[in-house]
């Protein structure tokens, strides 16, 4: 197929849409290269001084390590309990298939705010607010449902007859599952959680009820910095946070293609 | 020798259809027999439940004097090739031949061993390193059943595997299949619908219709010797007058066929029958030989085979009849629009109890044996 022809007006407005979506992320990091004290556009000459700040800054590298992990552990979790509840979903046989799914891919729907709030007061508690376990399984609820999307999708075009191949060649459900359903849907695995992890890696509202001085995730010590300070750090931490976000994605996106060509 | 197989009273019913009605079969150890049917005839579901795929709600699949229904399908080590060869795409040629040998726990050595001889055996030797979708279809199906056949089952099943070839490699294939199942010694079951594939491969055929067995035998036996209409109908090209059977003759249309009496004598009078006819027993006489020249049509199309002439010819009531001739013998004189007659030996001609369906393939005008 040949690519079509856009029409001119199509193509102004597809450009216009696209600086709209784009414009207050290229608008920010352009500020981080500010060499001013001041949080403003345009930016005064250009330096890295506000990315070393950040770098150096104790509350801030903590806060992204702290980040990293929850986000590793959400998507370790997410990636493995979604790949079997999507497997449950499409394999299978229960009585109401739509109910299970929509109570799968609720927290999607469901306002953060909402969830936040309900998690509060649950893992008050369970004392499991400001812990890491905590912020784990919360950021977990809100990212399962992407895996159970990706993952199920992948099994809903998987080809059956390979099972049973296996299984005529004296392969055992466990071997056939390790050896030949999962190598094939593992790029979806991916995919879904490397979604995990950017779920949790942007997430402000749930982390910001469960949070505590101790255990901060970076977007809520962004919250923080942006009520009460005015140089361009905050600019410097959001292109990091941008670049990484972006960066996940587009190898979740190809991942994504991998397994569609499988 | 291993590999004898016994179905006994097997039956499988899906959402109240009978897709398999108490079959029985028994398949003799070397013996390469092959299902055919229409789709829908149940052959598929009787192959399912050889492997365990599905399981029968009545009925005994034994092999070699061991019941399999309650078997899984992974402990039965019955060797299966599959229409789109199945082959799995993230591992090459050696590891897809290597798989059922890991899971048997057999050593590198030995593995290695196999292997090397299994492709030898399809003729392809030097492709262990290449992923599934680097070969051609013909590749891949030698590849799948290199693996099949790697682990020595005694019983090799294959459900239309040669269905996405095209012609000329499927007939290279079949040869090879045939001549690899009498190297091996293996039980073959063979699935397809392609009546000419059966006939071509098999020591025996069941055919199947509606979930039954309709007859099994030796290709010659069900060519010259169908056990009704739909065999008749499915297997070869036929031609068929149907009508009411009354003393020595059947009346179809305006027609008084002669039929052989011995031959009927179970069919009582005046029930509903059949006789059929294969092409290559039809003569047709230019009709200027005489009245006996039997019924008379005009030959509406004359086709040049090579080997022999297809003549189809429309009779006086309509109906299209099929008749095939050496080339070159005094056919070479009848043309299209001609008159003539046409007759056949009253042994050659099969009388049958019942009528063709519609849904059969009986007098269509294409396929030749």
């Amino acid at each position: 197929m040949s690519p079509a022809r856009l029409h001119p007006l199509l193509l102004g407005y597809a450009i216009f849409l696209a600086f709209v979506l784009v414009a207050p992320t290229l608008i920010v990091a352009l500020m981080s290269f500010s060499a001013g004290v001041l949080l403003r556009f345009p930016p005064q000459g250009f330096s890295w001084r506000w990315y070393g700040y950040f770098l150096g800054a104790d509350t801030w590298t903590r806060s992204i390590e702290t980040s990293a992990e929850v986000g590793a552990a959400t998507a370790a979790i997410s990636a493995v309990v979604g790949t079997l509840m999507a497997l449950g979903l499409v394999r299978g046989r229960y009585r109401w298939p739509q109910l299970l799914n929509g109570l799968v891919v609720g927290p999607m729907l469901v306002p953060p705010v909402v969830i936040a709030i309900g998690l509060y007061f649950m893992f008050v508690r369970l004392h499991l607010v400001g812990t890491y376990s905590g912020m784990i399984a919360a950021h977990t609820a809100l990212a399962l449902p992407y895996v159970v999307v990706v993952v199920s999708s992948s099994l809903r075009n998987f080809d059956r007859t390979l099972e049973r191949a296996a299984n005529s060649l004296g392969a055992g459900p466990v071997r056939t599952f390790f050896k030949v359903t999962l190598p094939l849907i593992l790029p979806s695995v991916g995919a879904g959680a490397l979604f995990a992890f950017i779920t949790s890696w942007d997430e402000l509202i749930v982390a910001y009820f469960l949070s505590t001085p101790a255990v901060r995730t970076l977007p809520v010590v962004m919250w923080g910095a942006a009520q009460d300070t005015t140089d361009p750090t905050l600019a410097a931490v959001a292109t990091f946070l941008s670049v990484i976000t972006v960066a996940f994605l587009l190898i979740a996106r190809l991942l994504g293609y991998r397994t569609r060509a499988a | 020798m291993s590999g004898a197989l016994s179905l006994r009273e097997v039956s499988k019913t899906y959402d109240r259809v009978r897709a398999v009605d108490r079959i029985s079969l028994d398949v003799v150890a070397g013996e390469f027999v092959t299902l055919l049917g229409p789709s829908g005839s149940g052959k598929t579901t009787t192959l399912q439940m050889i492997t365990g795929f599905v399981d029968p709600d009545e009925g005994q699949i034994i092999l070699d004097g061991r019941e399999l229904t309650a078997l899984a399908s992974h402990r039965r080590n019955i060797g299966m090739v599959f229409q789109n060869y199945a082959l799995f795409p993230h591992m090459n040629v050696e590891q897809n031949i290597a798989f059922p040998l890991e899971a048997r726990g057999i050593d590198r050595a030995e593995r290695r061993r196999r292997i090397g001889r299994a492709l030898d055996l399809v003729g392809l030797g030097g492709f262990e390193r290449r992923l599934p979708r680097q070969l051609s279809g013909g590749q891949q199906q030698r590849v799948a059943l290199a693996r099949a056949i790697v682990f020595q089952p005694p019983l090799l099943l294959m459900d239309e595997p040669l269905g996405a070839l095209d012609k000329k490699l499927r007939d290279r294939l079949q040869l090879e299949i045939m001549e690899l199942s009498r190297t091996l010694g293996v039980t073959v079951i063979y699935v397809t619908h392609d009546q000419e594939e059966a006939l071509a491969m098999s020591n025996r055929i069941a055919v199947f219709h509606r979930g039954r067995i309709e007859q099994v035998g030796p290709p010659a036996e069900l060519y010259e010797r169908p056990a009704s209409v739909f065999v008749a109908g499915f297997v070869g090209d036929s031609n068929m007058f149907t009508g009411t059977l009354d003393a020595e003759v059947l009346r179809s249309g305006p027609w008084q066929l002669r039929v052989d009496r011995a031959k009927t004598a179970c069919l009582g009078h005046a029930t509903a029958a059949t006789i059929v006819v294969r092409p290559e027993r039809l003569r047709v006489e230019p009709a200027s030989v005489g009245d006996e020249a039997g019924l008379a049509g005009i030959v509406r199309q004359a086709i040049y085979l090579g080997a022999t002439m297809k003549y189809v010819i429309e009779l006086s009531d309509g109906r299209r009849v099929n008749a095939r001739m050496h080339a070159g013998s005094q056919s070479s004189s009848i043309g299209v629009g001609d008159a003539v007659g046409v007759s056949w030996d009253i042994a050659d001609g099969i009388v049958l109890p019942g009528e063709p369906e519609q849904t059969s393939l009986a007098g269509e005008p294409d396929g030749s044996p």
